[in-house]
């Protein structure tokens, strides 16, 4: 799953840290998440993308071939 | 207001670990339950809490599974024979090579309670998950 987290957090001026602070998770899941290592559940996604007044799609997609 | 997520990472992290862990410490009192049994051929006295322990928790662990609905969703009655076959083969190795049960006529008997005996544990076992599995596809 790839995802825009770190654009959207950096348009906000967030750090890992007030994002990890916002959604209820430590900043290292933060940062795995952007890194692509660690694929969040469905509750965790919308919070996210709530925190950062995105939608799911704009934030979290999936590549073809891995569909 | 503070949202109330905990942490999902590492809940499932620690999860996995525990069951890892868990894993060791099932087989491992598997492996010490036959040492004990076939290598020092001790009592079963002498270490009846650990073999209480370890089949409680394998009776516990077969229970949730059926209850769950988690061992089969479709009755296969052929896919019980072949497993059945090889248990009782080892039922009987173990009771010929082992506790000394060798008159035919005792081996062919008890092969025989014992093949009908696992076979219809694992009938109704995957009857009931069955049956679990159709109730969820109910309508309230």
């Amino acid at each position: 799953m790839i995802n825009r987290i770190k654009l959207a957090r950096i348009e906000l001026e967030l750090t890992q840290q007030q994002l990890a602070d916002a959604v209820g998770v430590t900043r290292q899941t933060i940062n795995l998440i952007e890194k692509g290592n660690y694929n969040p559940s469905l509750k965790l996604c919308l919070s996210i993308c709530h925190s950062l007044n995105k939608t799911l799609d704009e934030l979290f997609w999936i590549k073809e071939k891995d569909q | 207001m503070k949202n109330q997520i905990q942490d999902e990472r590492i809940i499932g992290e620690a999860r996995k670990q525990n069951s890892l862990g868990f894993t060791i410490l099932y087989f491992g009192l598997l492996l010490d339950l036959l040492y004990r049994q076939f290598i020092l051929q001790e009592d079963i006295s002498r270490y009846w809490d650990i073999a209480l322990l370890f089949f409680g928790t394998s009776f516990f662990l077969a229970a949730k599974r059926v209850n769950s609905g988690l061992l089969t969703n479709k009755l296969n009655l052929k896919r019980i024979v072949p497993s059945s076959i090889v248990s009782t083969l080892v039922f009987l190795a173990v009771s010929f090579w082992w506790l000394g049960n060798k008159t035919p006529f005792e081996l062919t008997i008890s092969g025989i309670i014992f093949f009908i005996g696992f076979y219809a544990i694992n009938f109704i076992m995957q009857y009931i998950s069955r049956k679990r599995n159709d109730d969820m596809l109910k309508d309230d």
